[in-house]
């Protein structure tokens, strides 16, 4: 069976994009099918794993304007991982988010339905905040994680978005987890990262750590998965590896 | 003689975040639910219909009602 999964903060930069992209390459890999779909507008995870021109993104299909598989792109250095992309300069994706998706917040959930007879795993890249786009997002996943970085305003936000995604799942009538937490950037020679990961683990959550590794950033910036990135011999770091694989090997059952 | 590191006082009292973060998530000790599973089953349109309204009136959609259905059902029958 298909799994839908989000990493969503609504506060920006906490990693969610990098996640999105580096579990999702961590999974095709795996050798499962594996489907990243760009659900914020301003097209970060397109960019990263895509350069080149393309004709039909997201919003296309959300709108009819184009079938799902045009829209959708094999990414040929990591086989097993499509894209559905979203257009950072032209695309159509925050008109449609501003303007019709109000009326539709279901959308997301049918077009994942369609999808889970074709992929075996999606995962889902949100933008920041927790509007109309997002939520839609959010309720079409079987599960949210969320990614924080080890600071206060991190916390803020989560206790903001529990409270927030309660609101969600009882008016949208969700069955959506959310029982899982990412420390992202984690320096383990900061005590207040170790003081918020303790913490951390004290509470109901499921807690993993991504340690802060560069690699993340310049693989990103030469379009290439973090895992396939290496520059003078060296890559990912072997502790940051490990952190990937091991919530790898738990999200997906 | 050369100083020496105070290590106990810095070392032991909980910074800001630590402490918003122990609060945090002590806070948020809720009970761990069980998973659930799905399940799927076969109705007649109509009374499909008969059974949503009544949900609905009691606010409730229809996976809530079935799963309040078959909870009151089993308090009921399990004595
Ligand atoms: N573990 C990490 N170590 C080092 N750098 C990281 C790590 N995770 C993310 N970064 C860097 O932090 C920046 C922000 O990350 P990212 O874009 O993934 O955040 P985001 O939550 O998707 O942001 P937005 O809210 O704008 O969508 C990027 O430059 C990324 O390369
Ligand atoms: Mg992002």
């Amino acid at each position: 069976m298909s799994k839908t999964i989000s990493f969503h903060l609504q506060k920006g930069g906490v990693g969610k994009t990098t996640i999105s992209g580096t579990l999702s390459c961590q999974s095709a890999m795996n050798g499962f099918t594996t489907l990243l779909v760009d659900v914020d507008p301003q097209g970060n995870a397109s960019s990263w794993f895509y350069d080149g021109e393309l004709q039909y993104e997201l919003s296309d299909v959300l709108q009819g304007k184009c079938f799902i598989t045009e829209a959708i792109v094999e990414i040929p250095t990591i086989p097993n991982l499509f894209l559905l992309p979203t257009f950072g300069i032209g695309g159509g994706l925050k008109q449609y988010a501003e303007t019709k998706i109000a009326d539709e917040p279901y959308v997301l959930q049918d077009l994942v339905r369609e999808l889970s007879g074709s992929f075996e795993r999606i995962i889902l890249d949100l933008s920041p905040g927790l509007g109309k786009l997002e939520r839609s997002a959010l309720i079409a996943s079987d599960e949210i994680i969320t990614p924080m970085t080890p600071e206060v305003f991190s916390l803020d936000g989560l206790e903001i978005f529990i409270d927030e995604l309660e609101k969600i799942k009882k008016n949208l009538r969700s069955p959506v987890r959310h029982e899982k937490i990412i420390i992202n950037s984690f320096d383990e020679r900061i005590r207040q990262h170790k003081d918020i990961y303790e913490a951390a683990m004290m509470g109901s959550f499921e807690v993993f750590k991504i340690p802060v590794d560069p690699v993340f950033r310049k693989s990103q910036e030469r379009n290439v998965a973090p895992q396939l990135f290496k520059q003078r011999g060296k890559g990912l770091k072997p502790i940051t590896l490990e952190a990937i694989k091991k919530i790898d090997a738990k999200i997906w059952r | 003689m050369a100083l020496k590191k105070n290590s106990t006082v810095a070392e032991n009292e909980d910074s800001i975040s630590a402490l918003k973060a122990k609060q945090l998530f002590k806070h948020d000790s809720r009970p761990k639910k069980e998973n659930k599973v799905l399940t799927t089953f076969s109705i007649e349109p109509s009374f499909k219909r008969e059974l949503e309204e009544m949900f609905s009136g009691m606010g409730l959609g229809w996976a809530a009602g079935i799963r309040f259905a078959l909870k009151e059902f089993s308090k009921k029958y399990s004595e």
